[in-house]
This record gives C-alpha cells, structure tokens and sequence, in this order.
C-alpha cells in the first residue's frame, strides 16, 4: 500500500505549532493540487485534488473524516474517493523538540478494486514528493506566523 | 523564409525533427547508412504518439506471416491498399509503402531487436480484396525501459494504453472481454520495474536503437522555420531552445516527423471541421512541420483526414495539461452496448473498425445542415456492467459520476437528452436483432473484425447483446483523433513536392507529418506506426545518398 512518512523540525514551539495543526483548514490547502474543501460539520470536510500521477492528472474528491483529535500530540483522519475507488490515512503529530518541534506527516492512499495493484504502482512514486512539499508549505507558514509574533 | 544565421549551434548531415516512430526510425536508418545525425523533440518526452498508441506496427506481406502458414502477397497488400487509399493516393507511393514495410519491419527487428508477434487482429475491412482476417498487424514485445539509463523518465508515460506487458500475453488473456484474466498485481509489479508495454514498448525499443548509436536526442528543442540556400534547398533549421535561437545546419536533409496538427485549433478548424472533436495524440501534435513546410510552398495533401475514433472525454481529466481523451474500444463494440444519436437511432456498425466508424459524425442533413449524429451517446446496460470494463472501471464496481444511469429507456434518454420514444422503438428493434445475432440495419457482427473486437463466450453473435437490462448507462461520445493524418504531399523518395512542382530539396516528411498514403482509410491496427516508420525509412535512406552541401 503506497504510505509515506515525513518527519521534519519546525523552527517554533510545540503549542504554536498544534495551535496551527489541530486546524484542518489552516493546512489542508498546502496539499499539493489543493482545489478547494468544503466543511460538512467539525469532523467531516470533502477535499477536491488535483492529482499529478504523471501518466495523468485528475481532481479527485475525498471524504474526509477526523478520526482522533488528541490536544498537542496529533490529529488523524481518514479519506475516502467520492467516485473513485481510493481509500486513504493521515495524521499529523507533534513532538517537543527542546525549543522546536517534531512534526511528523504520514499520509497513505490506496486504490482498491481489480485495478488497484497498477493504480498503486503509479501512485507510490508520487507520495513522497507530495509529502514533502506539504510539510516544506506548512513549516514556512508555521515558522511565518512564529516570526511576526 | 528564415535568415542565414551568422553561426550554426549545431552542425550535423541529416537532421530528423520529433521523436515518434517516425522520427526514431529516420535517425536510426540515417545513421546506418553512414549519415551523422541529430534529432532535435520539442517537448521534454520521447516518443511522440506513438509511445500513447497500441505500438502495433501494420505490415502487409510481413516476414513473420509465411512461419505462422498466413498467405499474403504483394499483389494482396496492394488491391487492398488501393481500396483503402480510395483512389486519393498515387498508386506509386501505395507502392513504396508496401515494398518497403517489411522490408523496415525486418530491420528493425534484426538490428534493433524490436520483437513482435502476429496479432489476432483483422484487418480492418478483413472483407474486402485483399484484407487478410490474421496475419499483418504485429504486437510489440513488453521492454525494460531500465535498459534506456539516464533516458528512462524521458520516455513518454501513456496515459490511456499502458499496460506493462507484452502484447501476447495481453492478447492471450482475453483480457479485453474479461479483464478479470489479467494478474493487476504482476501488472503493477512490472510497473514498479520499470517494465513497459505497447506503445512505450515501440518508442522505447526505437530510442534505445537511436542511444545504441549514439543519437541522443536534443531535448526541448522545437524547430521553427526551415532554413534554404540560394538555390531554394533546406540545409537547416531555426529552433527554439531554452527560449533563445537554436540554429541547426543539415547538409544532406531535414526529416519531417514532427507528428499531426490536431492541436493546433486553427489549423484544425480549417482543414478538419467538424462539431465536436477531440484530439487523444500528445498535446504538442501542433503542426509545426505542417507550418514550416507551408512557409516555404510545399504542396500538401490529404488534409481533411484523420485517424479517427469515436472518443469520450472523462471530466477533470489531463494529458500534458489538456483534456484527456479517451478512445472507446470494448466500451464500443462489446455485446450490451449501442449508440445513438439524438433521435434515439442508432447510426452505424458500432462494432466496426473506429476510424471509419468516426466518420458518421460528420454526417449532416442536407436540407437543415444539421449533424444528423451530433451530439451521440453511448448505450449500455446492467448486463454490459457486470462483464466488461468500461474505461477503467471493471464490471462489478460502481460507475463514477459522469455517468448518466436511469431505471428505464425512457428515463435515461429524458435525462441524457435523446428522444425517449426513438429510443425505446432502437432498442425493442435492436434487441430482437441481438436475440438473433443478426444486424440487418448496420451488419453489426457480420465481420471478421466485429467479433474479434466482441466476447467470444458471448452468443448467438459475440458483437450483439440485447440492452434490457436496468439499469441502463449513457454517456456522451464524439469525434476523436489519434492523430491528423494530412500535411506536405511527397514522392516515393519521401521528399516534399512544391506546390509549383518538383520537389524541395532538402526537405523529407514521414509519418503524420506527411500527406499519408493511405488516404482516407485505416488498413488495420498499427497503419499509423508502420507507415511513420517505413516513410521514416524511405526518407532517411534517399537523404543519406545526396551530396553534402
């Protein structure tokens, strides 16, 4: 199953990061081919990417459920296509890192069906650059707001 | 005209433009006769539309047809050739087509290792005078795109025919009928590998044969005017490279094989209109050679043809950031599925080989100018849903969203847009024809090609199924290219003739950059890839032997 965990240190403290964090809709547009979400209630959201698998792209929408909201450690939800066969996780967690903090991203989408085996060969490949072009937007934008405080 | 530059970036004896079947195999001829050689791709990809095709090259009286016991002959390929050509194309470069493909199919073979098999595929008018139902379509070999190094991610992904493995075992699973034959976790396998298939396969095989020889193609290179001497000869080219002047001089020849115009809108409205249209080749299919070879009077030929498919376009869906098209095959001409037009009537074989079918689209009333089947949709039903693919949605898995469903004929015609009487009065007709396995309004299944492209476990006919069972499908389908297939008109030796006669020296075209010799037909799978490759050939051959200027 295509997953990818990216763990990097974000130049603030671990309060000011989950302040930022534990808002889905603080981060959800750092998504790489972020279109748009649209809030349903505190724990479901549906998120619309465009997704770049190199042999195409294509904006797939996802419901989002948050799973666990664990105050200043992590929050984690779970994703499901709309019209396409794809499931998927994520979490975000923070750990205290002297003054910094350790964030650490995973996030994992699987294609089910008959197909799903070449789907997830052509999605794996892409996780990894996605994840980190994530956790890069949101550190900067962590590390922005630590800045002008 | 383009100016003489003060100083040549590159100077080379035989310059091949685009890197398509057309082009890898020019370079790679050019070079064997002794010729240097540079190519110059326009995009950052190799492999053209041939790498987002089938990779089937079509080889009339092929070597590999007399160890399998298949006749054919000369004689064969050029009756049925010429009926193809429907007498649009000058007999003599019907001719040189057909003396040189298996000539270059053999090459290739031996000196680049591309392997093939005879498909099971008909020609496409099998029927007709010389069409052979076996024998002359030859699927590619699967290729470890590892053994193209630092070039691997150059390869052009396709987006739509990509299955990593070879045409044979593709074939032999019936896949196409039932795609639950195919292992999907050896498929992805082979993916993670580096394993390509089809169409990649083709290019793939074709680039390695050019790096083999020391051909590295220059990348991002796209060639803008044709650059002429006193005497009116091309001896270059002016690109654009990395946004500045690119100056290329060939002193034996320039090969067009810059692939089709369908993605020039301008160009394509004048010479192909049509209502709807949707090009499936490569976005960068935007005429350039067309172009150039416009600039400086080429005579052209053969315009208002394409290599046609009725095509369907998935919402959100991109190639190369434009839309996606994606050409129907079984959703088309598997049992349980039809299409009709707005009258709810059906309009043709659908069955029948995509190119020819594409061409009732264009069919206009002539009292009213309307598009008699513009908009058309396609037809299926539960039954169809629960055995085959639709797209890349396999039976027993729900539609996405794009597509219209209804309990009743009725209600999916009101919800689509077609007449729901006219529809429910096809399918009651349709169904007692399917009952029977017989199609006396459009002889559907009545050809070798019809059910080949059906379920053989499907009967009394494997192209016929009643649709009747809810609940019923629709989505909308139009005119597609794979490719446009006029452009500058040439002689046997492949050079570009001046409209005001004789040729221009210098200059070469092949595969849909040229006027191709097959006119306005479609011989069968894989026309397009043999004709780029053997007027690749022809072209690059001829050019090796001129003086250097």
């Amino acid at each position: 199953m295509p997953d990818v965990t990216h763990i990097e240190t974000v130049k603030a403290p671990l309060e000011a990061t989950w302040d930022f964090c534990k808002d889905m809709n603080n981060w959800v547009q750092y998504l790489k081919g972020y279109e748009k979400h649209e809030e349903k209630s505190e724990t479901d959201s549906t998120w619309w990417i465009k997704g770049d698998v190199g042999i195409m792209a294509k904006t797939v929408s996802f419901d989002v459920h948050i799973e666990e909201w664990i105050d200043n450690d992590k929050v984690t939800f779970s994703m499901k296509g709309v019209s396409e066969n794809m499931t998927g996780k994520g979490s975000l967690k923070v750990d205290a890192d002297g003054d910094n903090t350790k964030l650490t991203f995973y996030l994992e989408i699987k294609a089910g069906g008959l197909i799903g085996p070449m789907v997830n060969a052509v999605l794996g490949p892409v996780l990894k650059p996605i994840a980190t072009d994530f956790a890069e937007k949101l550190i900067a934008r962590i590390e922005e707001i630590q800045a002008s405080q | 005209m383009a100016k003489m530059p003060d100083k040549w970036d590159l100077e080379t004896e035989i310059l091949v433009l685009g890197s398509g079947g057309a082009g890898l195999t020019s370079a790679i001829i050019a070079h064997d006769e002794g010729a240097k050689v540079v190519l110059l791709e326009k995009t950052d990809k190799i492999g053209g539309a041939t790498a987002v095709s089938g990779g089937f090259p079509w080889i009339p009286n092929n070597h590999l047809e007399p160890q399998a016991g298949i006749s054919d002959s000369r004689e064969d390929a050029l009756t049925y050739m010429k009926f193809i050509a429907d007498g649009q194309v000058d007999d003599e470069l019907v001719e040189a087509f057909i003396d040189n493909a298996p000539i270059v199919m053999q090459y290739i073979e031996e000196k680049v290792g591309l392997k093939t098999v005879i498909s099971e595929m008909p020609d496409y008018h099998d029927g007709k005078p010389g069409g052979k139902a076996k024998g002359r379509s030859l699927g590619p070999d699967s290729f470890d795109s590892n053994e193209l190094g630092e070039w691997k991610d150059r390869l052009r992904q396709a987006p739509v025919v990509m299955f990593p493995t070879s045409w044979e075992e593709y074939e032999k699973s019936n896949a196409k009928a039932d795609p639950r034959n195919l292992d999907y976790v050896q498929l992805g396998k082979n993916m993670m590998a580096g394993i390509v298939g089809m169409g990649m396969s083709t290019a793939a095989y074709l680039l390695k044969g050019c790096l083999d020889r020391g051909i590295e193609p220059v990348m991002e290179a796209r060639a803008r005017e044709l650059i002429q001497d006193e005497d009116g000869r091309i001896i270059g080219v002016r690109a654009e490279k990395e946004g500045k002047n690119f100056y290329v001089r060939a002193s034996q020849g320039v090969i067009l094989a810059t692939g089709g115009f369908e993605w020039d809108e301008e160009l394509r409205k004048k010479f192909v209109p049509s209502p709807d249209f949707l090009p499936l080749g490569p976005p960068s299919n935007e005429g350039d050679g067309l172009k150039m070879a416009m600039a400086i009077g080429a005579e052209l030929g053969n315009m208002h043809q394409i290599w046609g498919v009725p095509s369907c376009q998935v919402p959100g869906e991109e190639y190369d950031g434009k839309p996606l098209g994606r050409m129907t095959m079984g959703e088309r001409t598997m049992p349980h599925s039809i299409m009709v037009n707005r009258q709810g009537k059906r309009f043709v074989d659908e069955s029948f080989n995509y190119s020819d079918v594409a061409k009732v689209f264009c069919d206009i009333n002539p009292v009213t100018y309307e598009h008699i089947n513009v908009p058309a949709w396609m037809v299926f039903d539960q039954q169809f849903k629960d055995k085959y693919m639709f797209f890349v949605t396999p039976p027993g898995e729900p539609v996405q969203d794009w597509v219209t469903q209804a309990d009743t004929p009725e209600e999916l015609a009101t919800k689509a847009g077609f007449d729901p009487e006219g529809f429910k009065a096809t399918l009651e007709r349709f169904n007692e024809f399917a009952r029977k396995g017989e199609d006396p309004d459009f002889g559907r299944g009545s050809t070798a090609y019809d059910r080949y492209q059906g379920d053989p476990n499907h009967s009394p006919n494997d192209a016929l199924g009643t649709v009747e069972k809810a609940p019923f499908y629709t989505v909308p389908i139009m005119r597609g290219a794979l490719g446009s297939k006029g452009g500058p008109a040439t002689n046997v030796n492949g050079q570009v003739k001046h409209v005001m006669g004789g040729v221009i020296e210098g200059l070469y075209a092949a595969g849909n950059a040229m006027a191709s010799t097959s006119g306005p037909g479609y011989g069968g799978a894989g026309n397009t890839i043999a004709a780029g490759m053997t007027w690749g050939y022809i072209a690059a051959k001829h050019a090796a032997k001129q003086p250097k200027r």
